[in-house]
């Protein structure tokens, strides 16, 4: 009976140690100064996330405590020994080092601590991109032990080009936008921002009432600006918002301890769409260019990266991340590592032979019309007025679109769960790119037709062009996450999907 | 011969219960699936949010159609990250009668546009029922949303993670409900008032699908009607016993059919020709090392049980051997294609030969969109806005794919009614067309919210199923 008894309260003993979460106690210095107060409620949120951890914040050591962790650095916080502070930690270096007295979660100053706590994250899982995060797809056993890094980088500045003219640009993100992004940035040690801005703000609004395709993602809205426009009808109004969101940009930046300019700062810029610097709505990139590119900012100042649609460049943005402190890790090394903790084994190997085709067809649309799909009035109505074939290698470039995008549903379904969403959204942007160059091979035949005064096939052209590029905005319109993606559904509206209407209209029927 | 009142009084009973019942749209796609209102009440041709809009709710997302009986319209919607909301709303005054909130449970994964909220509820004067893929079917009060009963179903499983999409309908004081799947497909009838189960036949030959049972009276008998990958089959609704097969259905079946007088209309169209078995889909999107094999920890988890099984080598790997059958049954390895066929109902056993009146293969049917039977003439609708209609009796066409000039996606069924034919694009663009020989686009409707889900008519009015929200047009409005 006694062992009965025994084994019960054993089992009780299990069953409560499994259910209760572990506590964890948080140190900081006495008064904390306001960056690293958010390093300590961020890491209570990734204590949290990651463990269901409750975390408590001190400024010191309470009696009796368990799990300790030490935040910041033995300057700025008494209960981290000097002897335990490793020498040489620069004002961007940061140490994740476990002591007797607790773990040390620190950087050479209040920004670098910060970059400390996403480093913890990312050591057990947690992975950063530009909308969102996306927790291990296994969740993670609790312990503070184990984790050991002192990470210095290789690049000094590691900036963030934003406001590039365009309306698929972050030009069209209102304040409330940015501020998202910039804490996305941040967690990818980012820590500088280029304000590409112009003084006065320019003219971007286009219509987007009536029939048009992918309007479910304009909410009801008659127009597609910069939300922090909506309403201002002055020039006077108008730069008081543009003055009210470069100053809120400015001060977000500066909160999460980034440094801003107006200038690139004696960077290189790093587009990450190499070879396609004008702002194309296709994805387009690359991250072995990008690798090569790098290498180059490490000649000089840092890098600041430049892109239109962010969506894009969740892989490109993480290997800069990772490879600013670590310059042997290698764009496939950086792909792993990216997608196999959110989204499970064999993902990344699918999305690798994605990404791979997509930069053949980059390669391919780079270096035969590096103009393609940059957004101009006659972006796509130019190809049905030609009335000429596709060239050549177009067919490759869309099979380099196609394979592209059955890898990346193969990721997909692979995945099961987990970071989805980030698959799905370069599936779709792909497919996307597939149907646009459908398209255009419709809207070109439909132009010959015409010009052959075939009416039947001048009508069914037009039609197939119209069915393409709606499928295209359709499918685009489903992943569509920010104001860059919206802006790219406006503007193919504007420019393809209404003048092909408008075409069709005005064709005699066959 | 003078009727006695004793006679007429129980006559009169069911006239008037016929009345009340004319002119509600009790399920997916109304009477018997159909389609078509039995209401005479004029509808509107044109509408939009500043015409003809009697009112508007603010619902959530969802995709299931509005169901309307006695004047009451039922919705369903996803109210929270696990929380299905039943909705009631006053047909004429839009009034949100009650709501009741389900909590959900964990979620199972599906392909957008798909929705949690997928499947259109059933209703009687006494109750609404519904489905939902983490619970099973469900039955509220209809006067006061309180829970009458619950009979609980195992998850289904999808290879693709389609998810659910399927609905129940009411025949014979049963709520009967079809759930094909990909791992263990059935069909169940449960009590309308106490929900207790009272048949269930298993469909072992099936893969996932999402087809409504409808009713075929034909020869003196009525036989619920099923379609699913690669046959037609009729059922006696009192047991749930097979009667008759007919096998001439497509490997993967979204579509419902549709019966007029004694015919069953299927039209569908399933992905690749009439080789493409399922193996073909396991190979090129579960397979995602494309080694040409299928591993274990390249199946959803559901499915590890079904692989162990025709893993029959035991190398833990389906070879290409054992794709074929691994996952669709032996005896309908049935491929893709298109096909609009007419079968006529009540035969026995297998009627392949015998049964089918007509068959078209053309590419004119839909993989989503149901047909429409209205006035002798089938009407289908397919992605890129392509209308095609065809003679009922004869299969002869009336019309060729034409395009109706509004484009995308069509996962609406064409609906009917007043002399006209309503066809709601995912665009959110509404076309009617007339009920002629030919084909005339009367108005093309903006609701502005994406459509799914099949409107619905009852009482004079349109309703609307948004992703969001639920639009009532009528002549009524303004």
């Amino acid at each position: 009976m006694k062992i009965f008894y025994a084994l019960i309260s054993l089992l009780a003993i299990s069953i409560s140690a499994h259910a209760a979460p572990p506590e964890v106690t948080i140190v900081t210095g006495a008064k904390p100064k306001a960056l690293e107060k958010y390093a300590a409620e961020e890491l209570a949120v990734l204590l949290k996330t990651l463990f269901q951890a409750e975390a408590k914040i001190t400024g010191s050591v309470p009696e009796g405590a368990k799990n300790i962790i030490l935040l910041g650095n033995a300057e700025t916080n008494p209960a981290i020994p000097k002897s335990e502070w490793p020498t040489g930690i620069s004002d961007q270096g940061h140490v994740l080092k476990n002591t007797k007295d607790g773990l040390i979660v620190g950087g050479g100053s209040q920004v670098a601590t910060l970059w400390a706590v996403y480093e913890f994250g990312h050591s057990f899982g947690m992975r950063y991109m530009l909308h969102e995060d996306f927790p291990p797809i296994d969740a993670p056993e609790f312990s503070l032990e184990g984790v050991d890094t002192i990470l210095e980088p290789n690049v000094k500045v590691r900036a963030w080009r934003t406001l590039d003219p365009g309306i698929a640009s972050q030009e069209s993100w209102g304040l409330a936008d940015h501020k998202k992004l910039l804490k996305q940035l941040a967690k990818l040690k980012f820590n500088h921002v280029v304000l590409a801005s112009e003084s006065q703000p320019r003219e971007r609004s286009v219509s987007v009432t009536g029939d048009i395709a992918g309007r479910s993602v304009f909410g009801g809205a008659k127009t597609f600006e910069n939300p922090d426009f909506a309403g201002k009808t002055t020039q006077t109004d108008k730069l008081g918002s543009w003055t009210k969101l470069l100053i809120g940009i400015r001060r977000s930046a500066a909160i999460l301890g980034m440094s801003d300019s107006v200038d690139d700062k004696g960077t290189k810029i790093l587009n990450l769409s190499p070879g396609q610097p004008n702002g194309g709505l296709l994805p387009q990139f690359s991250t072995t260019k990008l690798a090569e590119e790098l290498m180059e900012a490490r000649k000089v100042n840092g890098f600041a990266a430049q892109c239109w649609i962010p969506g894009d460049h969740n892989s490109g943005i993480y290997f800069l991340s990772r490879a600013s402190f670590d310059a042997n890790i290698t764009p496939a090394q950086s792909l792993e590592s990216l997608v196999t903790p959110v989204c499970g084994e064999g993902v990344a190997e699918r999305l690798g032979m994605g990404f791979a085709a997509l930069a053949e067809a980059s390669a391919l649309i780079n270096e035969n019309d590096a103009d393609f799909a940059v957004p101009d009035p006659k972006m796509f109505m130019e190809h049905y007025e030609s009335g000429k074939p596709v060239p050549e290698w177009w067919a490759k470039a869309k099979e380099h679109f196609g394979t592209a995008t059955n890898e990346m549903y193969r990721g997909n379904t692979r995945a099961r769960g987990g970071a989805r969403p980030y698959i799905l959204y370069h599936a779709k942007r792909f497919f996307f790119s597939l149907h646009y160059m459908t398209a255009i091979d419709h809207a070109r035949l439909a132009g010959i037709a015409r010009d052959e005064k075939n009416n039947e096939a001048w009508v069914e052209n037009l039609e197939l062009s119209i069915e393409a590029m709606h499928n295209a905005l359709g499918i685009h319109a489903e992943v569509a996450r920010d104001q860059s993606d919206r802006g790219v559904i406006a503007i193919l509206n504007e420019y393809a999907y209404r003048p092909l209407l408008k075409a069709l209209d005005e064709t005699p029927l066959p | 011969m003078k009727k006695s009142p004793l006679i007429i009084f129980p006559m009169l009973c069911l006239l008037n219960c016929w009345i009340a019942e004319a002119d509600d749209w009790a399920q997916f796609r109304g009477p018997n699936a159909s389609g078509v209102s039995a209401g005479t009440d004029p509808l509107p041709t044109e509408f939009s949010l500043e015409s003809k809009l009697l009112w508007k709710a603010e619902l959530g997302d969802g995709i299931g159609s509005a169901v309307i009986v006695d004047g009451l319209v039922f919705n369903t919607a996803m109210s929270g990250e696990t929380a299905l909301a039943i909705f009631c709303h006053d047909g004429k005054t839009g009034k949100q009668l009650w709501k009741t909130e389900v909590p959900t449970g964990e979620l199972p994964r599906i392909t957008p546009p798909n929705s949690h909220a997928s499947s259109t509820p059933v209703a009687d004067g006494t109750n609404v029922y519904m489905y939902f893929s983490t619970i099973g079917l469900i039955a509220f009060d209809a006067k006061t949303g309180n829970e009458a009963w619950r009979h609980e179903l195992p998850q289904p499983a999808f290879l693709m993670d389609w998810g659910s999409g399927s609905s129940p309908i009411l025949y014979d004081g049963m709520v009967i409900f079809a759930r094909d799947d990909d791992l263990n497909s059935y069909m169940v009838a449960v009590d309308a008032i106490t929900g207790k189960e009272i048949w269930k036949t298993p469909r072992p030959d099936m893969l996932a699908g999402y087809a409504i049972p409808v009713m075929c009276t034909a020869g003196g008998r009525t036989d619920l009607v099923v379609a699913g990958s690669g046959k037609l089959k009729g059922y006696d609704p009192k047991t749930g016993k097979e009667i008759w097969t007919c096998n001439t259905l497509l490997r993967t079946v979204m579509t419902s059919p549709v019966v007029a007088d004694d015919h069953i209309y299927v039209a569908v169209q399933s992905y690749g020709d009439n080789t493409r078995t399922l193996k073909y889909a396991l190979l090129q999107w579960l397979d995602t090392n494309q080694d040409g094999k299928l591993a274990r920890d390249e199946m959803p988890e559901e499915f590890y049980e079904r692989f162990d099984k025709s893993d029959k080598n035991k190398d833990k790997m389906i070879d290409e051997l054992e794709i074929e059958t691994a996952f669709q049954h032996e005896d309908n390895l049935v491929g893709g294609g298109n096909t609009i066929q007419a079968v006529k109902g009540g035969g026995k056993g297998d009627v392949t030969k015998t049964h089918l009146a007509w068959n078209i293969d053309n590419k004119s049917p839909s993989n989503l969109s149901s047909p429409l039977v209205f006035n002798d003439r089938v009407h289908v609708v397919k992605s890129g806005g392509i209308s095609s209609c065809f003679d009922a009796k004869t299969g002869d066409e009336i019309w060729g794919r034409t395009r109706l000039r509004n484009f995308g996606d069509y996962y609406a069924s064409p609906i009917a009614a007043d002399g006209k034919i309503y066809i709601a694009g995912r665009n959110g663009f509404v076309v009617v067309i007339d009920d002629a020989d030919e084909l005339k686009i009367l108005a093309k409707n903006d609701v502005g919210e994406e459509i799914l889900a099949t409107p619905s008519i009852a009482d004079g009015r349109i309703y609307v199923r948004g992703r969001e929200s639920i639009f009532c047009f009528s002549n009524e409005a303004k």
